[in-house]
């Protein structure tokens, strides 16, 4: 696996050289690995082999003048219908005149659907404490569900609409209509935010 | 949840991106809506005749061809400012809610929202225009169930 990534966040894209750009070109790659080397306990991306396209893209990188981001132990890029991909103790840096990264590190992919179900574990064990908790509350809840709400002075064809349109109950698209004074477009919007 | 006032806040990018993404939430709901209920069946306040009547009497004889609007003659003109004025402040203190709301309106009734078919106005324009729309059945061509 390829173990050079780069991020970009492309709402503030910007790259053009800046004063201080160059004003904080001490802050460059070459610098940050003398720092790393003294730092001998946090195990960095730095440290391991680097492969060819990566020294060259490094030293490449480094005369945009970067900032280190300190403190990163781990990037994850998700991506749709794909597993996850870690990065742990990456190399980020920054640069300063557009909220780009920069990303060095080794990429392990992790199952998503492992840490789904561990995730779904976790959930479960946190929803059984709940229900537990609040069987009785859940109860009344559910009674108040099912029960006919007061449709007093809201349409019957408005409640439908919204029930169809926001995919909803009839006591949650009563409740809606009746706070936004039947304005069935709010009422919408509010189930749909 | 309490808002901080207007004066209070400079106009922050973060909050103008908001209202953006509120604007076109409400005009895409809205539009679903016409496309799954005939316009002319579709009630948006509690006081739609009302309204009708008003806009209909407050700007005779000149009132704004809804089918089709004019953005410079029908809402920037000294004069229809002056009428669009005193005609929304009518409505202040909850008759309607979100009165001065800024919404997208649809210049061509027939068409769907687009940049170049949308105009800005508050939420009472946007509620007499649609209410006109609807009962003059102009927003029914977008019902896809007849």
């Amino acid at each position: 696996m390829d173990n050079c990534y780069l991020a970009q966040n492309w709402g503030n894209f910007n790259s053009s050289t800046t004063q201080a750009d160059i004003e904080n070109k001490t802050a460059t790659i070459e610098e940050i690995h003398s720092d790393e080397s003294d730092n001998e306990q946090a195990p960095s991306a730095s440290s391991r082999v680097q492969s060819r396209g990566e020294i060259k893209a490094r030293k490449a990188l480094s005369k945009l003048g970067l900032q280190k981001v300190k403190g990163v132990t781990r990037v994850t890029v998700r991506r749709s219908g794909a597993p996850i991909l870690a990065i742990a103790q990456p190399d980020v840096f920054r640069s300063l005149n557009s909220d780009t990264y920069i990303v060095f590190g080794e990429g392990q992919t992790e199952d998503m659907n492992s840490l789904q179900a561990q995730l779904q574990a976790a959930q479960d064990v946190l929803k059984d404490g709940a229900e537990t908790n609040a069987a009785e509350v859940d109860d009344s809840a559910a009674a108040e569900d099912e029960e006919e709400v007061d449709e007093e002075g809201v349409s019957k064809e408005d409640i439908e609409l919204v029930m169809n349109q926001a995919n909803t109950t009839r006591s949650k698209a009563v409740k809606a209509l009746k706070a936004h004074n039947n304005d069935i477009v709010n009422a919408i919007m509010e189930l749909t935010m | 949840m309490s808002l901080p006032s207007a004066d209070e806040l400079e106009q922050l990018q973060e909050i103008e991106k908001q209202w953006a993404v509120k604007a076109m939430h409400h005009a895409e709901t809205y539009f679903s809506l016409l496309q799954a209920i005939d316009g002319s069946k579709l009630k948006l306040t509690n006081i739609d005749d009302e309204i009708y009547v008003d806009f209909m009497s407050t700007f005779a004889p000149n009132v704004p061809r809804v089918d089709i609007l004019d953005e410079d003659k029908d809402f920037k003109s000294p004069e229809m400012k002056e009428k669009w004025r005193n005609f929304i402040s009518r409505y202040d203190g909850g008759k309607v809610t979100d009165y001065n709301f800024g919404s997208l309106l649809r210049l061509d009734a027939s068409k769907d929202y687009s940049e170049d078919n949308t105009i800005f106005v508050t939420r009472m324009q946007f509620l007499t225009i649609e209410i006109a729309r609807n009962k003059a059945g102009l927003n029914s061509v977008h019902c896809k169930r007849k």
